[in-house]
């Protein structure tokens, strides 16, 4: 069974919302929740959350705290928490965010990177140990000799 | 001091019974004050800023969209900014069609009216620009062949026909689809419907610019207006005698 395109249940108070029959052209910077159903050319920026509708058309690099994307992006997706791709989702760009989820049918054709904040500083920190402990040694080699 | 407007339509012989009710009504409620009739009246505006200047606390629209569209863009004139923070305070009693503006302020009727003059509900409402005109309530426009610029990098177009709607007073029906919409928010709601179902479109906007070479923008039921239209906030608020079950809180 395939699953159905995930609502917008978040978004009913949503600040902005792009109807089905609307062509919005240019860059667009929102401060709330932002709903496409329609099309979208040139950049969209938002602070808050955004939803993309399975019939909707976003030929646009997208920067979104969160987004719920399924329809068809043609550019880079930036979201700094959670990005989730419904079924019909059709991402061509590179794709940023922290935590992803992909539904089965789901198309990427760009780079995925999910950087975790705590993952990152862990890794730092065990970089450093090892640049420390390599460090030691090379000291004590010279000593040595 | 309560200053009443009324509009030159009520000249006309079948409002006297209801001018009549209304009047004996507000005597009742202890609420007289001065009758300005602007049948006859060339200087509208003049005639209107003349009362205030004269120290009128309460100016009282009798009559229909139009009477209040007139006596918003008397006050909001620059020469009256000054009164316009905390001394002056405006309301309706709705008489004639149509009182639009008056239903969603919470004002069904002449009789209710009365009552909620007495009760003096006051809410501040943001006054808007388009162009050279004031309105309070909302513009209208068809969507087809419409351009609108939000700003200068970025412009909408629709494919339907349909309807714009510049919100600035939400209006009973539009009350679910848009939730946050407010008088005093400073910001501009503008709303799309095409003939689809479902299909409607709406942004929160400081100011942006609507273009139709044929068609012309309605402000508040009571002005038409060409295009290229620039609505704005105007940076002016104006306090309101509403009541209690209005479209907004």
């Amino acid at each position: 069974m395939f699953s159905k395109e995930t609502k917008p249940t978040n978004f009913k108070d949503a600040e902005t919302v792009i109807g089905p029959s609307i062509k919005v052209k240019g860059n667009f910077n929102g401060k709330g929740d932002i709903v496409i159903k329609g099309s979208l050319e040139g950049s969209l920026k938002t602070q808050a959350n955004l939803f993309v509708g399975d019939k909707a058309k976003v030929i646009a690099n997208v920067k979104a705290k969160e987004a719920n994307i399924n329809g068809e992006i043609q550019g880079n997706v930036e979201v700094e928490k959670t990005l989730t791709l419904g079924a019909t989702a059709k991402i061509f760009g590179d794709i940023k965010c922290e935590q992803i989820s992909v539904e089965q049918g789901a198309v990427i054709n760009g780079k995925c990177q999910i950087i975790q904040e705590t993952g990152n500083k862990k890794r730092d920190e065990e970089e450093e140990e090892e640049d420390e402990e390599e460090k030691e040694e090379e000291n004590e080699k010279t000593e040595k000799e | 001091m309560h200053v009443y407007i009324y509009d030159d339509f009520l000249s006309k012989n079948k409002y006297q019974k209801t001018l009549n009710k209304i009047e004996i009504r507000l005597t009742d409620l202890g609420l007289n004050g001065k009758i300005v009739r602007l049948a006859n009246i060339k200087d509208v505006e003049g005639a209107i800023q003349n009362e205030i200047r004269k120290g009128a606390k309460n100016i009282i629209a009798v009559g229909n969209d139009n009477t209040l569209s007139k006596i918003v863009n008397s006050i909001a004139d620059d020469n009256l900014s000054y009164f316009l923070k905390e001394n002056l305070s405006i309301s309706i009693i709705p008489v004639g069609e149509p009182n639009d503006i008056a239903y969603n302020l919470g004002i069904k009727n002449y009789s209710k009216a009365c009552n909620i003059i007495l009760a003096r509900r006051i809410k501040t409402i943001d006054i808007m620009q388009a162009n050279d005109f004031y309105f309070i309530y909302q513009g209208k426009i068809n969507n087809k062949n419409t351009n609108i610029q939000i700003d200068e990098n970025c412009y909408l177009q629709s494919e339907e026909s349909g309807e714009i709607r510049v919100i600035n007073i939400i209006n009973y029906r539009l009350q679910e689809t848009i939730p946050k919409s407010s008088p005093s928010d400073n910001l501009l709601d503008l709303y799309i419907q095409t003939n689809k179902r479902g299909a409607e479109t709406h942004f929160s906007l400081s100011s942006f610019q609507i273009k139709n070479q044929k068609d012309k923008v309605l402000l508040d039921n009571s002005q038409y207006i060409s295009s290229p239209v620039n609505f704005s906030n105007a940076d002016k608020k104006i306090n309101f005698i509403v009541g209690k079950d209005r479209s907004f809180d």
